[in-house]
């Protein structure tokens, strides 16, 4: 049985000029797999993520013919149930560990935070003890000094993977990461990619992976949808990127430049209006 | 066109470029990789005067970086950085943020010079009279080109010009800096964590790492994986 199932999902903000619909009928279905979501800014693939989340804009309007996530109907789910449903079995990782922790705290009490959330049997000694063993397993090193630091003093790439524990640790069975290496170095784009692999072969959880970067993507799912203005306007196996046919995809993969590309210039992307229709 | 010397920068206690030395010919396209944290910003930044303490030699088109009044050294050198939401004035408009540097410099038929510079980048005249939030992102960053290019300088100092772009408006903006080297015989000094657009855009490139330079390659032995480091075939592995 599939993990996610979207079936015509629309969202529209209201502006001066009249509503403005930025996802125009998106339709998914996701097993416990790896599903990348790419797209230029602007394209929807953030909210797409957000809806299924239940974390929209106060002022963006939903329409969706079926949501549902594991069987359970998220558009009769109240607040409540999507409340313990999200950092429960539904976790988000966003692009910015900066943004996304509490400066004030130190890390390992937001971790602990987290677990306890979920858990509230657990004596803070166990909780303190699953908090150290999860920032180990993100490879972390010296777990128990990096669990009294605050989020100012770690580096970006140590951020992410905080970020990534407070969400494994309640082992959901969804993750959504909307760009979670886009403020990272390529370097550590690797490690922290490898985690979330690892929880996705380990424990059989689905992932969403967000992004603009086609080949991050490629590498690192099963199947990738292409969004363009609001839908999808492919779906291919991420090991045949290749064999992609929209002229949008197509597009996208030749502006890239290349190590050992040689073109003195870069083909550019000419926007035919019929996408966005198709 | 280019010299640095055996240049050091510390903030505090702590040594963000140490020891660096580089050479760029004129007409070069030189690049410069590494992860955050590894000097390659700073660099450009101090060759602009943007860093307070720091050690070592800057030549550029022949100005002591150290001595030269930053409007005599703003005439040869111009920074285009990577933000284009955040190095635009928010409250000027589009014609208004172009002039400012001529403005300063005392320059005459400025407004000549901006309808200029507006074709030059490929805006058409009507952006002139628009504000930066008006504007995308890739709209934005040929404005900031074009506000670099406003004094004709002979060299610029670019810094993650891409990085914020979507890749179909990276490509935009790669061809546009390419087009206005040939054109205009410019010298490009480009830090980049992406080593495939260093690849594309420079001639040589230095590798850094922690403060200091790992290796120099030109384009050539990048291509044909000619490098001496680890910490080089990591970057190219990761790309």
């Amino acid at each position: 049985m599939s993990l996610v199932e979207i079936e015509n999902l629309r969202i529209t903000f209201p502006s001066d000029t009249g509503p403005v619909q930025a996802v125009r009928g998106v339709s998914l279905s996701l097993g416990r797999e790896r599903l990348g979501i790419v797209g230029e800014s602007g394209s929807g693939k953030s909210l797409t993520g957000r809806a299924l989340m239940g974390v929209l804009p106060e002022h963006a309007r939903l329409d969706v013919d079926r949501m549902e996530f594991d069987g359970i109907d998220l558009t009769r789910a109240g607040p409540r149930q999507r409340r313990r449903l999200r950092g429960g079995r539904m976790g988000m990782i966003l692009q910015d560990p900066k943004f996304s922790l509490n400066p004030v705290m130190r890390v390992g009490a937001q971790i602990v935070e987290s677990i306890r959330i979920g858990d509230r049997s657990l004596s803070r000694a166990a909780a303190r003890a699953r908090a150290l063993e999860t920032l180990e397993a993100v490879h972390i090193r010296a777990p128990d000094r990096v669990f009294d630091l605050y989020p100012h003093e770690l580096s970006g790439g140590m951020g992410q993977r905080v970020m990534i524990a407070m969400m494994v640790v309640r082992q959901p069975d969804l993750l959504i990461a909307d760009e979670p290496t886009s403020a990272l170095d390529v370097t550590v784009q690797e490690q922290v990619m490898s985690i979330l692999d690892d929880a996705v072969r380990s424990r059989g959880m689905g992932l969403v992976l967000i992004s603009h970067d086609l080949h991050l993507v490629s590498r690192f799912c099963d199947r990738v949808v292409i969004m363009y203005s609001g839908r999808i306007v492919e779906t291919l196996p991420a090991a045949n990127l290749a064999g992609a046919v929209h002229p949008y995809t197509r597009g996208l993969l030749a502006c890239l430049p290349d190590i050992d590309g040689t073109a003195a210039r870069l083909p550019v992307l000419n926007r035919d209006p019929a996408w966005a229709q198709a | 066109m280019i010299t640095v010397d055996n240049l050091t920068v510390r903030f505090g206690p702590a040594t963000a470029v140490d020891g660096v030395s580089l050479h760029v010919e004129k007409g070069e396209s030189f690049g410069l990789v590494g992860e955050s944290g590894s000097g390659k910003s700073t660099i450009l930044r101090t060759a602009v005067g943007l860093t307070a303490d720091w050690t070592g030699r800057i030549e550029i088109d022949g100005l002591d970086a150290r001595h030269t009044r930053p409007r005599d050294l703003a005439r040869r050198v111009q920074m285009v950085f990577q933000d284009p939401y955040a190095s635009l004035h928010p409250r000027f408009v589009i014609g208004r943020a172009i002039a400012e540097p001529m403005r300063i410099q005392g320059m005459e038929n400025i407004d000549r010079r901006v309808g200029e510079l507006l074709d030059m980048i490929g805006l058409n005249a009507s952006f002139r009279y628009r504000y930066p939030h008006e504007l995308s992102g890739g709209q934005r960053q040929r404005v900031a080109i074009a506000r670099a290019l406003a004094l004709q300088p002979g060299v610029l100092l670019l810094d993650e010009p891409t990085s914020a772009l979507d890749v179909s408006v990276q490509a935009e903006i790669l061809n546009l800096l390419a087009d206005l080297r040939e054109e205009l015989g410019l010298t490009f000094l480009i830090v980049s964590h992406n080593l495939a657009v260093i690849s594309h855009m420079c001639d040589r490139l230095m590798v850094m790492q922690n403060a200091q330079a790992v290796e120099t390659l030109t384009r050539d032995q990048l291509r044909a994986r000619a490098f001496a480091s680890d910490y080089t075939r990591k970057l190219i592995e990761a790309t």
